[in-house]
């Protein structure tokens, strides 16, 4: 439940810059109909010394285009879009905050790994982020 | 050889705080041997226990080094020496904070 608040908060605090305009964003929880391109947020959790209250998160953005009608470019954009946005952690992180569903402490990028097969690009981003119950 | 119950505990009980990783406990006593004519220990005295250990946590910490109060079940009496004190602050992770003491329970503080 918590796992999906922070996949949530994630999503709303993308969705409202108006550089992703025409994404789809969805959660890992959620049976929505798959339509590109599109940002899927995904989190586990783990209670942090045993808390009720506080977590250590490893959230996984997956970023996607269809090969078919978009160019390496285009995917390339997207990513950098994502990456920009999520660079300013003092806005997200007072974004987020802000909408009351999860009270996020912090957040950092740990990875990121790129595919293509022959109908889309993905790009996977990792992160690590502490948060707890607002 | 049949189990013998024992009483065991899972989790943090020996300090209150509320994101508190691991507690630390060491009793320690030292003695005396005095060994009799045939070589075996004969004579035994046992002096100075003092207790040791360490407390690994997150969030807020009122812990300073000097006399204080570790804040661990059973550490009471005598003298407590939190003898350092550790904040730690990670890139991908909480910051976290690690003390360790020392008391002795049959001294008294000297200013």
């Amino acid at each position: 439940m918590l796992d999906h608040a922070l996949e949530s908060a994630f999503v709303g605090c993308l969705q409202t810059d108006p550089r992703f305009s025409g994404v789809h964003f969805f959660t890992g929880h959620e049976d929505e109909e798959h339509q590109l391109p599109a940002v899927t947020v995904t989190s586990k959790s783990e209670s942090l010394a045993g808390s009720a209250a506080v977590f250590r998160a490893d959230v996984t953005l997956l970023i996607e285009n269809e090969a078919h009608d978009n160019g390496p470019d285009d995917h390339a954009a997207l990513v950098e879009k994502v990456r920009t946005s999520l660079a300013n952690k003092a806005a997200v992180v007072a974004a987020i905050n802000a909408g009351n569903q999860v009270h996020l402490y912090g957040y950092a990028f740990t990875a990121s790994s790129l595919d293509v097969d022959g109908k889309r690009f993905r790009t996977t981003l990792m992160f690590k982020a502490g948060y707890g119950t607002p | 050889m049949p189990a013998t119950p024992v009483d065991v505990t899972f989790g943090i009980s020996k300090h209150d705080g509320a994101l508190i990783d691991s507690v630390e406990v060491e009793k320690k006593i030292e003695q005396k041997a005095l060994k009799g004519s045939d070589g075996n220990v004969a004579r035994v005295h046992v002096y100075n226990p003092t207790n040791s250990g360490s407390v690994k946590g997150h969030g807020t910490l009122a812990v300073v080094p000097g006399v204080g109060d570790p804040g661990v079940t059973g550490i009471t009496g005598g003298v407590t020496v939190i003898t350092s004190v550790k904040e730690s602050e990670k890139n991908e992770d909480f910051s976290d904070w690690e003390y360790q003491f020392e008391n002795y329970p049959n001294a008294e503080a000297v200013t």
